[in-house]
């Protein structure tokens, strides 16, 4: 998905919508974000993995290993900065979307 | 691992330069690799092609290891050891310059010892050690206390009445003795805060050796680091409940027993020597006298006196007062100025980390150095009443002392350098506290049989 100069939002935006309900590992997120969107974003491991970092380092997600299965896989968490960082973006998000509705529906008149 | 993984995993490995970091990394896309050929295989793929496409699903390996490599990389914070260089530097030229009586081969050997431990100790991975010592951590803490108090005790009394042969050893290792406390602490997250003064019978147990020593001033810095770095805990949210619970229920024991004895023993020599030593100018008042004139009034002459009586040719560890005496007071000033911008750099590096586990150990350890850098120089300007047994940090020698604050500020470095890597984990699920359950316990409704 290209990034639109302005838009806010984002895939890190979805990262921390699928984590807003439960802790989550990363093979459980992609699959969640596929089936979520009706396949419209398929991310590759090799994409997912850098954002959540990424997502940890900014201190919105914090990781955990916890045994699952047998196995012991690294669970994703979302913190309270997190959330507050996920609903001021699906604010901004919401407005952008309302602007571009606007537009291409042919815009409200002045002043409503 | 199949052929197809392990070159996979070590192209991108190839990628990541910080060796550390490299394992952790792969071993999440090795996991992930693990789930999606099972997801594969679940949907009716023969295991190799579930295989290869599992491969082929993670994307270009550069790509990736070029992006976990721009993320991932030691944390990095040499400030505060150029800090302790520049101290120890600065001590090795006084003895040099012979401004101290102490000898340089002496000096040069623990200042090289303690610097060996702080690199050595630089590349300790402190999570995996509490990782590993698990459930075991609070039981080593009371074994490893008792032995240290069981040691002292054993360890014959010198000329100056203190603990000799390991005593002065024993002293010295206590200073680890918070940061075993927090990693104790670290076992007890998610606990109700009302249970922390549950804790001072742990710390009265950890201090107790330097008080046997007898280093009453060591072990009230041990105390304080540990009350501290338990009131960090408090403050990072490691407990259950309100803040103001946690706080005052481990601070009331401690601030009870002060008063307690404070009540009893309100005429203790060393307070009417410290407030009034003008009543006792031939015993303890008289130091206190000779300090204030050297320090306070900035008398040459009680100067000179004090290099003449004193410790220049008894004792042979130099100390900021017998600096002041010999430079002038700007020796106290810069001092202070020294341990405030050290303590600032320490706890705004600390407040910077990113688990509240590494910082909760990071307060174990900065604590005791800062306290003891305190200590050290409110005794030299004559503004504490207790002696202190323990040098200035980095700068006097006593080669266990010196040691111990290299390596003690090596295991602050570990964990600036491994902050990355280190996690919190989930809160445990405990039981919510509630007072009236704990004083009212429910009646067990099929508890009785006819």
């Amino acid at each position: 998905m290209g990034k639109e100069h302005g838009a806010p939002g984002g895939l890190g935006m979805l990262l921390l919508a699928l984590l807003a309900g439960e802790d989550r590992y990363g093979y459980e997120m992609i699959e969640a974000l596929r089936r979520r969107s009706n396949r419209v974003f398929d991310l590759k491991a090799g994409t997912l993995y850098p954002l959540l970092h990424t997502l940890e380092r900014e201190g919105w997600v914090s990781a955990y290993d916890r045994e699952a299965g047998g196995r012991v896989r690294r669970y994703y968490h979302l913190t309270g900065a997190g959330r507050a960082a996920l609903e001021g973006q699906k604010a901004g998000w919401r407005s952008y979307a309302a602007a571009v509705e606007g537009v291409l529906e042919g815009g409200l008149p002045d002043g409503v | 691992m199949a052929c197809e993984v392990q070159d996979y995993l070590n192209r991108v490995g190839a990628r990541i330069r910080w060796a550390r970091g490299r394992t952790y990394l792969l071993r999440e896309l090795s996991d992930h690799i693990e789930d999606q050929r099972s997801a594969f295989e679940a949907q009716g793929l023969p295991p190799e092609e579930a295989l290869n496409r599992a491969v082929a699903e993670m994307g270009d390996p550069e790509e990736v290891g070029d992006a976990l490599n721009a993320l991932h990389r030691p944390g990095r914070s040499w400030a505060p050891a150029l800090w302790a260089l520049l101290a120890g530097g600065i001590g090795v030229l006084c003895v040099l310059a012979g401004l101290s009586p102490g000898a340089l081969l002496p000096h040069l050997v623990s200042l090289s010892l303690g610097m060996g431990l702080m690199f050595l100790l630089r590349l300790t991975d402190l999570g995996r050690v509490s990782a590993r010592l698990g459930r075991g951590t609070l039981p080593l803490t009371v074994a490893l206390s008792l032995l240290g108090f069981i040691l002292m005790e054993a360890a014959p009394i010198s000329a100056r009445g203190t603990h000799g042969g390991s005593g002065p050893l024993l002293l010295a290792l206590g200073l680890f003795t918070p940061a075993l406390f927090a990693l104790a602490l670290l076992r007890l997250r998610g606990i109700h805060g009302f249970w922390l003064w549950a804790l001072s019978p742990l710390m009265y147990l950890l201090a107790a050796p330097a008080a046997v020593y007898p280093s009453i001033t060591t072990a009230l810095l041990l105390g304080g680091a540990m009350l501290l770095t338990a009131s960090a805990a408090v403050c990072l949210g490691w407990f259950q409940g309100p803040k103001w619970v946690g706080l005052v229920s481990l601070w009331a024991p401690t601030a009870g027993l002060t008063g307690l004895f404070l009540s009893l023993f309100p005429h203790l020599t060393r307070w009417t020597a410290f407030f009034h030593p003008e009543a006792d100018p031939e015993g303890f008042g008289w130091f206190f006298l000779l300090l204030r004139r050297v320090l306070w009034q900035g008398d040459a002459q009680a100067a000179a006196q004090y290099l003449q009586d004193t410790g220049w040719s008894g004792d042979p560890q130099f100390s900021l007062l017998t600096l002041s005496a010999r430079l002038g007071r700007p020796v106290m000033l810069l001092a202070l100025g020294a341990l405030l911008l050290f303590g600032a750099l320490c706890l705004w590096r600390v407040r910077r980390l990113h688990s509240a586990a590494g910082k909760l150990l990071a307060h174990g350890l900065f604590w005791p150095l800062f306290l003891q850098a305190a200590g050290s120089w409110l005794y030299n300007a004559g503004l504490s009443p207790f002696s202190m047994s323990l040098p200035f940090p980095f700068f006097s020698y006593g080669p266990w002392a010196m040691a111990a604050d290299f390596a003690l500020l090596g295991l602050l470095l570990a964990l600036f350098r491994m902050d990355p890597l280190l996690r919190d984990g989930p809160i445990p699920a405990r039981q919510p506290f509630s007072l009236r359950e704990l004083l009212l316990p429910p009646l067990e409704e099929d508890g009785w049989e006819g």
